[in-house]
């Protein structure tokens, strides 16, 4: 029998795409500056929302990978953060390449423009255009999800939440695209108050924060768990990056629970703060395409209510 | 009357089963609480115990669907061999599979409702594929049957989490001077055998309004052990339990 797994491609295009979009949250480091315009000096306030360095995507990653390669003690003669830093960049660049619309919106960063007006676009844009890749490459993703269950070892539980943590960085990623609507749209109708300008900035960010950090909480979790999982079966650099099978052994499940309910956890924290108008809207990608399938949900619930 | 921010709603399992699972009946009920607090000015609690009973509970369920599916979808493949498509003629396989399977649980059990409902998807999703124009081969077939399960758990995960997370949680402290109160109660030594659970659960909570110097009430839907004895429970530990339809009566 042919493996299921070996039907789909090696490098997971949704997890370059995740990483796209922390490269373009990490640019969003609003500062308010002074500057005289005209012949009489004048001076007035002008925001620039990019951090005076580029934020370095490589080193974002490549930080991430070390931290987690040390969490979980991966000391195979296989594996360095610099030999899995250029794979990598390989599939990345490949991924970018298959996804032209992406790497125009995050090329784009790189003209350096001051103008807020162009900023707020070029961050607005690349996360719309990845929160839309994410949404249409959900279904590939799912079936590639439920092939490596079907050929693993490993709790039926975690792939649900596997499914919702999906779904619900889509939802952040477009309450992001909301929140920084609404502030572009503030800080025109306020944009000769310096005052009223720092507390919308000061309103946002402290949203922004709460929202990074959960966020992160919840990436670094799950992709701990995905890391050790792959790093237990995998037997070259390659295999980290593939859907390969993956089994636990005696020795691993006390550490898999430790991570699984971690991730569990961090999930359940993360599904109830993100803004619901958009987690309501996007829990509809789990609905199901079958006639069969109508009432099972109904028919389930019944059972586990009379259970026990 | 103790003002309603002073009083602390907790709720047990039957309650936060029926939020997340329960039909329409059910929801009406427990949905009261939800109704009340845009009205009064009180925060809802629930313990560690509840939401471990309700969790290991999906937990069991969506474990039973996983291993049942993929010892099924094993099997129809190993059957199938080099035979690419899906074929009515394949119903038969599924019908012996099951009838198997089926033969180790009795009638009444959860189990075995669980595995006759995923009997019933299969069979069904069969005959869907089967009558499409371009029939999926096997691993397509096998892989989007999957998910169609997989979305199903999910949702409930899904509604188990949001409901939940509604809740603040109390610590699993508890005054053993309280649990020995009501374990030694010979009213109450059915549910002390057959639920130990609920009497944890009322040390929790009676520990909870000790130390928050809250008036707690519990909110349940469990006639037979805990709305019943309620008076008793009351006098006993002073926790009242209530079914959530008439919580609003003790509000001021």
């Amino acid at each position: 029998m042919k493996v299921l797994t070996s039907s789909f491609e090696s490098y997971d295009k949704h997890e370059y795409a995740k990483s796209a979009v922390l490269y373009v949250l990490n640019h969003f480091k609003p500062n308010l500056h002074k500057k005289s315009f005209g012949k009489h000096y004048q001076k007035k306030t002008t925001i620039d929302l990019f951090p005076d360095e580029q934020p370095d995507l490589f080193k974002l990653i490549s930080s991430e990978i070390d931290h987690i390669a040390k969490t979980v003690g991966l000391n195979a003669d296989w594996f360095s953060t610099d030999e899995y830093m250029k794979l990598w960049k390989k599939n990345f660049t490949q991924f970018l390449g298959e996804n032209i619309e992406i790497q125009e919106s995050l090329d784009s960063f790189e003209s350096n423009s001051d103008d807020v007006n162009a900023q707020f676009e070029m961050i607005i844009d690349s996360l719309s255009r990845l929160s839309l890749l994410l949404k249409t490459s959900y279904d590939e993703w799912h079936q590639k999800s439920m092939a490596e269950f079907l050929e693993s070892d490993l709790p039926f539980e975690l792939y649900n939440l596997y499914n919702l943590s999906y779904i619900e960085k889509i939802s952040v990623i477009r309450s992001q695209v909301g929140d920084l609507m609404r502030l572009r749209n503030m800080l025109h109708l306020v944009r000769s108050n310096d005052k009223k300008i720092k507390s919308e900035l000061a309103k946002f960010e402290q949203r922004n924060y709460a929202t990074s950090q959960l966020l992160t909480s919840v990436s670094r979790s799950e992709l701990t768990l995905k890391f050790y999982l792959r790093s237990k079966n995998a037997q070259s650099l390659d295999d980290l990056f593939k859907t390969i099978p993956l089994k636990l052994d005696v020795n691993s499940d006390k550490q898999f629970n430790v991570y699984f309910n971690s991730f569990r956890d961090n999930l359940s924290v993360f599904t109830n703060f993100v803004d619901r108008k958009y987690l309501y809207e996007d829990i509809a990608l789990n609905s199901s395409n079958s006639e069969s399938f109508v009432d099972f949900d109904e028919k389930l619930r019944t059972v586990i209510l009379k259970h026990g | 009357m103790v003002k309603a921010k002073k009083i602390a709603v907790c709720i047990d399992s039957s309650l936060l089963l029926a939020e997340v699972f329960g039909n329409e009946t059910h929801s009406s009920r427990s949905g009261n609480i939800e109704k009340l607090e845009k009205i009064f000015p009180f925060k809802k609690y629930m313990s560690e115990t509840v939401k471990k009973e309700v969790e290991n509970r999906l937990k069991v369920i969506i474990c039973l669907i996983g291993d049942v599916s993929k010892e099924f979808i094993s099997d129809y493949r190993a059957f199938k061999g080099v035979n690419p498509k899906i074929l009515l003629s394949d119903l038969p396989f599924i019908e012996s599979f099951f009838k198997n399977l089926k033969s180790k649980y009795p009638v009444n059990k959860s189990e075995r409702q669980i595995i006759e409902n995923i009997e019933s998807v299969l069979v069904n999703y069969l005959i869907e594929n089967s009558h499409k124009k371009n029939p999926p081969n096997i691993p397509a077939f096998v892989v989007s049957a999957m998910v169609e399960f997989n979305k199903i758990s999910s949702k409930i995960q899904f509604d188990f989490l949001t409901k939940s997370g509604g809740y603040k949680i109390l610590p699993k402290i508890v005054n053993p001077a309280t649990c020995q109160k009501l374990r030694g109660e010979p009213k109450l030594q059915k549910t002390v055998q057959r639920k130990p659970d609920d009497i944890q659960i009322l040390c929790e909570v009676e520990a909870f309004q000790q130390s928050s110097e809250k008036k707690c009430l519990l909110a349940t839907l469990d006639h037979k052990d805990m709305l019943n004895n309620s008076s008793l429970i009351e006098s006993l530990i002073g926790i009242k339990c209530l079914d959530p339809l008439y919580l609003a009566n003790e509000f001021p």
